[in-house]
């Protein structure tokens, strides 16, 4: 006999219907999955056997085919194993065909029966959602997860068994519901009060966050930068329920999701060390898996030793950080996930490290400039502010009194990110980093001073041209953060403090 | 580009004192450089940051106060006292060990080009000649035959500096040197100069006595025209280790005004950063 139960198999952010069709009928006993299946696809044959064995259920060995449809697109995943289980049950008429229409199934399965967790529940749930189909059965602990989408009826089993009664209508079952989305700030576990003496550098990542514009740290081993970068999601605004989702979706994708809070909450850090490959950063595979750029989605992507990085996965840095999102191109289709993340570098200012203090560094010059050279132009470009992180003296520890907090600074980032919506809701953009050239012309104008101020500074401290915009934009945050209509002449003067690194060697 | 021979008028007189003059030259750039009075700076092409440092302190101020400085457009030290006297009232005159059209190393390609627009550069030999090793212990006693005397930043242990130290004790003339660690091997060179008789330097005023130039003090005149509004950070950043950092430590009310303020001061020339973040008073 035929049986058709429903799946949903994703293929990046997005996913596709798939129809299990299994068939079972006489000839020399056999097991066949056909419809591009993967290797852990096609191994579910042995543990859908087993547990079903395993289950007490009746198994007969006659000849079983399996065909995944649409077959034309390769599939992977252990999601199948419950599907599969269920049509040839059906096929094998142990179980009743009256709910299996309008369920759809995705488990995988252990050889005594249990339902395991699988990868991207949120993306499947939403898929099926948009799909029509509102009646979902998962393994157990995928229930939380699922149930994040609204109008699905999310029911959850424990093993196979319970599947087998509960279709059967001899186990009732109640669909879980969604808990209320709460608006409210966890509870961070860092503090920028913990940084002692750094205010100019605090006072210049917190323009950076007002202004959503990508930072590079500069400073010798131990001055604190991955202190400070760890603390920058402390001062991004809230999440809305929308981020959070969108967040659990890739982070689902990537099965990274921590075990008891199935909804992230907290903006991402994500921190890759320097011998990533390039695509575990901006994501690949057979059928492309997120990489650390849309991990960090909402949040913060922190590359420590930036030079170090493979040139290769940095120049491919450009396009999402430009668009904020990356497409994966496979023959067959493309996988898009979003990557709209604040990109914080950080970096020595030389190969030992220690140029600039004391006589400690024994760099060459040219070393030196080969070292700032692997950082191409293009990616520069995209990189507005520049902070020297300064070792601090030990009089500046006894100076600093306990500095700025996370809430101080954030309640700052919000007002000037307030701003900006405001001023740019005709445009479609929300924060001054988004400005193009021809708003620039239109939201960043100078007076006749400023102006003067600029020219001078060009002139001589050997700014190269490709910062002119850039101390533009970010002189307009350091504006809307003090709270300012007009851009004055100390916001430019700022601003250029910012462009230090970029300063062509004299 | 102009060829002067040794026949002509315009060929140093200086040069035709020594052994072996060159019988032609080329030279490119501001030819009225020539008449300055002129020092030889060099030293180790891999040098340390304190020898950077020195380079471009001894090559400013003597440049500052008229002198021309000469040395081998090399990497390290000659690129940086090239760099540093160029833009000083004493410009700077570079000698090649190649031909004009060849110019080595090649990084130095951009520091070749605006020495000629400022300053002038010198090569012997035809403009199509590569570079070539036994060109340069050759070019060294231009260098030093130029000047009225030389001074040594860094060497290492026989180094090509020697050459063009022992070239100018030859030449009958002083070779100064600037002290170092006797640990440092940038040092051991110098260091062993020291020994045999050069002149140890601690101050552009050393070698102003020794050539017979007098000095006058004018640093308290230029404390003086420093701007009231920048009085305080300027006193601060003189008598302390200031960074961002500390300026933001110690009058948290006026961020805003220091920033414009620091940035003012750096544009003006008054105070600069360096590599480590920390403000120095431009000299």
């Amino acid at each position: 006999m035929l049986s058709i139960v429903k799946s949903i198999a994703l293929q990046g952010m997005d996913g596709y219907l798939v129809e299990v069709e299994v068939d079972v009928g006489n000839g020399i006993p056999c097991f066949e999955i056909v419809g591009l299946p993967n290797a852990s696809i096609k191994e579910a044959k042995e543990r859908v056997k087993v547990a079903i064995k395993n289950s007490k259920l009746p198994f007969e060995n006659r000849k079983i085919l399996v065909n995944l449809s649409p077959a034309d697109k390769r599939k992977e995943g252990a999601l199948f194993d419950l599907p599969i289980a269920v049509g040839i049950l059906r096929a094998m008429r142990v179980i009743s065909g009256e709910k299996l229409e309008e369920f759809l199934f995705i488990g995988e399965l252990s050889f005594d029966g249990k339902l395991r967790p699988v990868k991207g529940v949120l993306a499947i749930c939403m898929e099926a959602a948009k799909q029509g189909k509102h009646k979902i059965i998962v393994p157990e602990e995928n229930g939380e997860e699922a149930s994040l989408v609204e109008m699905m009826e999310v029911y959850t089993a424990k093993n196979l068994e319970e599947v087998f009664y509960f279709l059967n209508g001899q186990l009732e079952k109640h669909p879980i519901m969604a808990k209320e989305y709460s608006s409210k700030k966890q509870e961070d576990k860092l503090d920028f009060a913990e940084v002692v003496g750094q205010e100019a550098i605090k006072r210049g990542i917190e323009i950076a966050v007002a202004g959503g514009h990508n930072l590079l740290l500069i400073g010798s081993p131990g001055s604190g930068k991955t202190m400070l970068a760890q603390r920058i999601p402390t001062i991004l605004p809230q999440l809305t329920r929308e981020e959070a989702l969108e967040i659990t979706k890739i982070h689902s994708i990537a099965g990274i999701l921590p075990k008891e809070e199935k909804l992230v909450r907290q903006r991402p850090f994500r921190a890759p060390y320097y011998r990533i490959s390039k695509n575990a950063l901006i994501g690949g595979g057979a059928i492309p898996k997120p990489g650390e750029i849309s991990l960090a989605q909402y949040g913060v992507l922190f590359l420590d030793e930036f030079p170090e990085f493979p040139k290769e996965a940095l120049e491919t840095l450009r396009i999402p950080l430009e668009e904020k999102k990356i497409s994966i191109a496979r023959t067959s289709f493309t996988a898009t996930y979003p990557t709209n993340f604040m990109l914080v570098a950080a970096m020595n200012p030389c190969p030992c490290g220690y140029y600039g203090i004391g006589e400690r560094c024994h760099c060459k010059k040219s070393d030196i400039l080969r070292y700032k050279e692997r950082i191409s132009g293009p990616l520069l470009d995209r990189i507005d502010i520049q902070l020297l992180v300064t070792r601090l003296q030990y009089r500046q520890i006894e100076e600093g009194k306990r500095g700025k907090t996370s809430q101080q600074m954030r309640d700052r980032v919000n007002s000037a990110r307030k701003r900006q919506q405001e001023r740019y809701k005709e445009e479609g953009i929300f924060s001054n980093a988004e400005i193009t050239s021809e708003l620039i012309e239109k939201y960043c104008i100078l007076e006749e001073d400023s102006k003067k101020l600029l020219k001078l500074a060009f002139e001589n401290l050997n700014l190269s041209t490709r910062g002119y915009h850039k101390i533009l934009k970010v002189a307009r945050t350091i504006a809307d953060v003090e709270g300012a209509e007009k851009i004055k002449t100390e916001h430019v003067a700022e601003a250029i403090q910012y462009r230090s690194w970029d300063r062509r060697d004299s | 580009m102009r060829k002067i021979t040794i026949a002509d008028v315009e060929y140093l007189e200086e040069l035709r004192k020594i052994e072996n003059p060159p019988k032609q030259l080329w030279i490119e750039g501001k030819e009225e450089i020539l008449q300055r009075k002129k020092i030889a700076i060099v030293g180790s092409r891999c040098c340390s940051e304190y020898g950077r440092k020195m380079a471009s302190k001894f090559a400013r101020e003597l440049s500052q106060k008229g002198i021309c400085i000469v040395s081998g457009l090399a990497k390290g030290i000659d690129a940086v006292a090239h760099q540093s006297a160029m833009q000083e009232k004493g410009g700077t005159i570079a000698i090649l060990g190649s031909g004009m059209h060849c110019i080595y190393p090649k990084e130095n390609k951009g520091l070749f080009q605006e020495i000629v627009e400022q300053g002038l550069v010198i090569s012997e030999y035809e403009p199509d000649t590569e570079a070539n090793s036994k060109f340069f212990p050759e070019r060294n006693r231009i260098v030093s035959g130029m000047c009225l005397g030389t001074l040594v930043i860094e060497a290492a242990y026989r180094s090509g500096t020697s050459i063009t130290v022992a070239l100018t004790r030859k030449q009958k003339k002083p070779v100064f040197c600037i002290p170092n660690q006797l640990e440092e091997r940038n040092g051991v060179g110098t260091n062993q100069f020291l020994k045999q008789g050069a002149k140890l330097i601690t101050s552009v005023e050393d070698i102003m006595q020794e050539i017979g130039e007098k000095e006058e003090k004018k640093e308290e005149e230029e404390e003086n025209e420093i701007k009231e509004e920048y009085r305080e950070i300027y006193e601060m950043i003189k008598n302390e280790t200031m960074t961002r950092d500390s300026f933001y430590a110690r009058m948290p009310e006026q961020i805003i005004n220091i920033e414009y303020l620091l940035t003012m001061m750096e544009i003006e020339g008054i105070i600069h950063k360096d590599a480590g973040g920390i403000y120095q008073i431009e000299k």
